[in-house]
């Protein structure tokens, strides 16, 4: 079922991903969020940077994942609450101001996409 | 946080022996960047949060080339951590290899008691201070504490309404002992004086707009009950025996609701079992 908002996405996020991770799909989801959201926060930019420093971490975690369901669940579970925090931040930021509405419209376009 | 997030090398820059990150941190989201080397890092004294990842650039780390290091109170870390700006992480578009710094522990900014009356209620809330401090040449000895914490409260905005009160929020991030100590002296009773240990939910919405249920997970320390004028409550939680909690919520009212004067309320948070 599609994220409403960020907000669902954010606790939603976990539901999700594990069921993406049953079904043998996660490393794939998760690496094509991130190349669809990376392009979306300009390192250059301070205000996306407080956002788009996550993806640093986002990726390293994709790289450690093996494909299929064979993944270590401790690798399972960082990527859980990593994209749990991403998407309160992506939320919060936009409310505050420092990424735009465009943005986080994008981030969850993305999410619902790859991670729902 | 305020935007821009200011430079821990404008510290240094300064001339100052160390640098440090201290800010009031308004969500479980916030990422904040580090862009001084250090010889060793901890978490600085007035820390409420009891895990900080801190992330780095490190080519040797096969794949991710990403290194982590989790800051703990028993954990400093003794060892150099230096941003790489001459180079990136590996990511399309490529980031610069700045240090990174996140919270570990579950943090909910928009919590509320189970229970809460907008209409009988008010909520009080201590915002989480971040610390961390780094060393440019290496300290004299490491902290593995954080520093004993009190909150005292000795007059109560309690909501106007029968059986009125008001709640305290109060950030506990794995201490492992907390005591609660209320001194009626107002002169008339307090009624449904509790306590709850809190664990901040990170897989459904804690928050419904509305009424309804709410997922954090609340643990009874005390049950409601009554404080007469003039006796003391003291309440002691070791985690050994009541739990590790991310927060503490606190509620007491009065028979008619209104502020309540002259009840000190302290809580005292340690690190020491």
């Amino acid at each position: 079922m599609a994220f409403a908002n960020l907000t669902a996405a954010t606790y939603g996020c976990a539901a999700t991903m594990y069921a993406r991770w049953l079904a043998g799909t996660l490393k794939a989801d998760l690496t094509a969020f991130s190349a669809s959201v990376s392009p979306l926060f300009s390192d250059d930019n301070p205000n996306d940077r407080t956002v788009g420093n996550w993806l640093v971490i986002v990726q390293a975690i994709t790289s450690q994942m093996t494909a299929g369901i064979t993944a270590d669940q401790s690798v399972i579970d960082s990527a859980v609450q990593t994209l749990y925090r991403f998407f309160n931040q992506t939320d919060s930021r936009r409310a505050t101001g420092q990424i735009s509405l465009a943005q986080a419209n994008a981030v969850l376009a993305a999410a619902n996409a790859n991670l729902s | 946080m305020t935007y821009p997030q200011p430079r821990t090398s404008d510290q240094i820059a300064a001339g100052a022996p160390q640098w440090r990150l201290y800010t009031k941190v308004a969500g479980q989201g916030e990422i904040y960047e580090i862009d001084n080397s250090c010889t060793a890092m901890a978490l600085g004294p007035e820390s409420d949060f009891g895990q900080i990842q801190i992330s780095y650039l490190d080519p040797s780390v096969p794949t991710s080339n990403l290194g982590a290091v989790r800051l703990t109170p028993q954990y400093p870390y003794g060892g150099r951590i230096a941003p790489r700006l001459d180079t990136s992480y590996p990511l399309s578009p490529p980031r610069k290899g700045i240090v990174l710094a996140s919270l570990f522990d579950n943090f909910n900014t928009g919590y509320l008691p189970s229970g809460f009356n907008v209409s009988k209620m008010q909520l009080f809330v201590v915002t989480p201070i971040l610390d961390i401090i780094g060393w440019q040449q290496p300290p004299p000895t490491l902290p593995q504490k954080r520093a004993d914490k009190t909150f005292e409260y000795q007059f109560h905005a309690c909501t106007v309404a029968a059986n009125g009160g008001i709640w305290y929020v109060l950030p506990a991030f794995l201490r492992r002992y907390a005591m609660f100590h209320l001194f009626n002296n107002s002169g008339a009773t307090i009624k449904n004086y509790e306590i709850r240990g809190v664990n901040f939910s990170t897989v459904s919405n804690p928050n419904p707009v509305g009424p309804g249920p709410r997922d954090d997970a609340e643990s009874v320390i005390l049950a409601a009950g009554d404080i007469a004028d003039g006796t003391v409550s003291v309440v002691e939680a070791p985690a050994s025996t009541k739990g590790m909690f991310d927060a503490y919520a606190i509620f007491l009212s009065s028979v008619a609701g209104g502020n309540i004067s002259n009840a000190p309320l302290r809580v005292y948070l340690t690190d020491d079992a």
